[in-house]
């Protein structure tokens, strides 16, 4: 099992050192990198265009810089993305993409376009009237719009030949992705919950089709593999923005958790939407992003997501529900009080905690994680129900 | 009868209307505050404003316990405190600030913010009932662009037929020509009422704007809303030619710019505290807001002038428009109000600030508060901000001199 080991730690160091492993691939493949910030960035626009997309989703430092521009209730991945774009952490950008999901996001937009001159930004708007029959047509136009963007940024046309080809590129490398998700619930004694993580997160620096041939390398690796020694992980699904800082992933190695499935902006929302094969690619790409359900940045009639989470609970056996809530992030707050009302209806316990990406220490996460496991373990009561229901609120 | 009297039994009407209207079995709509009212009067469908009825709640100094109530379900104390405010009242449904009927119908329009998307979204899955949406797309570019025009025309469209398969009633074009009319014209008066302020001393007191406010949102597409703003402008015209500032017992000493929304829970102390400096508001971002300007009858300029509001425009709009507004109501300082509640509003504010400051000179000043959380203000704080705004404006105009 030397190789899969290897591969595993050369994709958690692709996602431990960003700017080095950003730097690796333009070098290695000559190409010129683009900015992509959450969420649903077109990344097979930015590759037809000849650049490397690169995911931006903050840091763990952060600079008294982004207080110049951001008030300190702004959410930390925002104020971590502004204090290293002020800090010029960015400089390898020749463009940055910026879909404006949240108010934050559409601040942060702006506030670029005067705090960092030197780097374009090209702010996207994603239609929230998915039922709209008008949504479908105007992305397609935004898509057209900021593929003119890149091809100015460019200094060339995108084929729609090479339109293909991208998004074929990125169907290929979000359905590894999907696999892998499945196969790391079957090995958590190889894949913990951190690996897991970073293996996924490597994805946003490096190049698409050397990521895509790795990744799909250790699928095929842990498809051979007889699964996991542990007899008795304690499966969990998770969801929030993401699994984040490396001070929360500790905790829940350190207790052995297992991610049963994600429901996570950063990790399986970006591709647990399959593309259809009917019409053009622009076609295609808007009616891969308006099929997304149960996610908190675009408005859902009837809000299907705790349904979601209950039947992801329900598929994978997984014994409970882990909230990861990034403080001051409006849009999954606003979820909470929802899905937490028909997960308890359900019996299903969860466990909320509040994160901050700059967050660097986990004490009273730790203590209340390991309650939580213990729960989870010896009985199967719901933590979700009965009198201390509070308890499970950090606030 | 004066306006102020006129504007509080508008406003005691308004609320007595939905709460027959509900009786009577019709169909009740909640709404955002800046929507196209216009298709809902026209199906004759009682409107309720939620952002109004909690800024009266806060008002009314009765917010907390509907805070509270929405914490105790699971609601962050970071959400926006109109949010929690009604969904608290939701449940709630008593409030001595007045009572609204609980919707049938969801109305929402996120020209104002992203948040509304979260907070109705909520409502219309707990309620169980119809979410009508108009998206309205951030304009990062300077102007509405055409693409966004198509995109909101269409929607507006797609409302026309909802609210007509809800209500089981074709609608009536001409009607909704008649009320497109009106709702044009009274955003033309509550303008010139606005413009009032213009002249020096300005015989309107700017904190009045948060109070007729509630009209021109509520009551923007019918007759007696714009009888209201004609009957304050001819008001403040008088007050005007009489030479009169905007109090009896206090002299107009410096005129301020206030941006984002009040501190209701402490409108009082705020305007006291303002008062007793001799400040005047002359100028705010809100007469804007409701200027919704476009000709009966085309739908393309309906969509543009919703799209066109101050926060759905890109920072170099925002600037140029409160420097022009610096210059047009030639205001001292700039008063900004870090709203808890209010990130899109807030997270522009240093950068709009600093070029404001330096384009035109003018004094400013930044204090933390909410719009309707009485525990996110410090009166000693917004206080002392105030003394340092007025004691740079008189240094300044010393050194000026």
């Amino acid at each position: 099992m030397d190789k899969p080991q290897q591969e595993i730690g050369f994709l958690c160091r692709a996602a431990d050192h960003p700017r080095e492993t950003v730097l690796r691939a333009m070098e290695k493949t000559g190409k010129r990198a683009v900015g992509c910030f959450p969420l649903y960035t077109p990344d097979e626009l930015v590759d037809a265009a000849g650049f490397l997309p690169v995911g931006m989703w903050g840091g763990p430092g952060e600079s008294p810089r982004s207080g110049q521009y951001l008030q300190p209730f702004c959410c930390s991945v925002m104020r971590a993305n502004m204090s290293q774009a002020l800090d010029g952490v960015y400089d390898m950008l020749s463009g940055v993409l910026i879909p404006t999901f949240c108010d934050t996001l559409k601040c942060v937009a702006e506030n670029w376009k005067a705090g960092i001159p030197n780097i374009p930004v090209f702010p996207m708007v994603y239609p929230q009237n998915v039922g709209s029959a008008a949504a479908a047509a105007y992305l397609e136009d935004e898509f057209i719009r900021i593929k003119e963007k890149l091809e100015q940024l460019a200094g060339r046309g995108i084929t729609e030949e090479s339109l293909v080809e991208s998004f074929d590129r990125f169907e290929r490398c979000r359905s590894v992705m999907r696999e892998f998700t499945g196969l790391a619930a079957s090995h958590p004694d190889l894949i913990s919950a951190k690996t897991r993580h970073k293996i996924l997160k490597s994805y946003y620096f490096m190049d698409k089709p050397e990521y895509t041939e790795i990744l799909n390398g250790i699928n095929e690796e842990l498809k051979k593999r007889k699964g996991s020694q542990d007899s008795n992980p304690v499966r969990v699904v998770v969801t929030g923005l993401m699994l984040e800082p490396d001070a929360l992933l500790n905790v829940l190695d350190a207790n052995r958790l297992c991610i049963a499935a994600d429901d996570l902006a950063q990790e399986s929302r970006i591709f647990r939407v399959q593309g259809s094969r009917e019409g053009t690619v622009l076609q295609r790409m808007a009616r891969r992003f308006l099929d997304q359900r149960g996610d908190p940045f675009l408005c859902e009639q009837g809000k299907s997501r705790g349904k979601h989470l209950i039947e992801m609970v329900r598929q994978t056996g997984a014994a409970g529900v882990l909230i990861v809530m990034m403080k001051f992030c409006e849009p999954e707050e606003f979820d909470f009080p929802v899905y937490r009302k028909e997960l308890d209806q359900a019996g299903i316990p969860y466990l909320y905690i509040e994160l901050e990406q700059s967050m660097s220490q986990a004490e009273s996460i730790s203590t209340r994680m390991e309650g939580f496991v213990e729960v989870l373990r010896n009985t199967n009561a719901s933590l979700g129900n009965g009198s201390d229901r509070s308890a499970h609120l950090l606030r | 009868m004066t306006s102020k009297e006129m504007l509080n039994r508008l406003l005691d009407q308004h609320y007595q209307n939905a709460i027959e209207a509900k009786r009577q079995g019709k169909l009740v709509a909640w709404a955002t505050s800046i929507s196209p009212q216009e298709l809902l009067e026209t199906m004759d469908i009682a409107v309720v404003y939620p952002e109004n009825h909690a800024a009266a709640i806060g008002a009314r100094k009765c917010a907390l316990e509907l805070l509270e109530h929405s914490e105790s379900n699971g609601y962050s104390t970071d959400i926006c405190s109109y949010a929690r405010v009604n969904l608290g009242y939701m449940e709630v449904l008593e409030s001595p600030a007045g009572n609204i009927p609980l919707p049938d119908l969801i109305f929402c329009c996120n020209n104002i913010c992203n948040t509304v998307l979260k907070w109705y979204e909520n409502i219309a899955k707990e309620l169980n009932i119809p979410m009508i949406l108009i998206d309205l797309p951030f304009n990062h570019e300077y102007e509405v662009t055409e693409q966004n025009v198509r995109y909101i025309r269409g929607q507006l469209s797609d409302a026309i037929k909802q609210l007509e398969k809800l209500t089981k009633r074709s609608f009536d074009y001409a009607k909704f020509h008649e009320i497109m009319k009106i709702s044009s014209e009274t955003a033309g008066w509550w303008k010139k009422a606005s413009l009032m302020a213009r002249a020096k001393p300005s015989p309107l007191n700017g904190f009045d704007l948060f109070n007729y406010m509630a009209v021109i949102v509520c009551m923007r597409g019918r007759k007696e809303g714009l009888e209201l703003f004609k009957l304050w402008v001819r008001e403040l015209e008088e007050r005007k030619a009489a030479g009169l500032g905007p109090w009896k017992d206090q002299e107009e000493k410096i005129r301020i710019l206030w941006d984002g929304i009040a501190c209701w829970p402490y409108l009082s102390a705020t305007y006291k505290t303002l008062k007793k400096y001799g400040i005047n508001l002359v100028a705010s971002t809100y007469p804007d807001s409701w200027t919704i300007l476009y000709e009966a009858g085309d739908l393309d300029g309906m969509a543009r002038a919703y799209s066109s509001n101050y926060v759905n425009r890109n920072l170099d709009y925002g600037v140029d428009n409160l420097s022009d507004l610096v210059k047009e109501f030639s205001v001292d300082g700039l008063i900004f109000h870090s709203n808890r509640s209010c990130k899109l509003m807030d997270f522009r504010q240093y950068e709009v600030i600093r070029r404001v400051v330096e384009r035109t000179n003018a004094t400013s000043v930044i204090f933390d508060g909410d719009q309707t959380d009485p525990r996110a203000f410090s009166l000693a704080q917004f206080e002392t901000r105030i003394q340092s705004l007025a004691e740079t404006v008189e240094e300044k105009r010393k050194a000026g001199a």
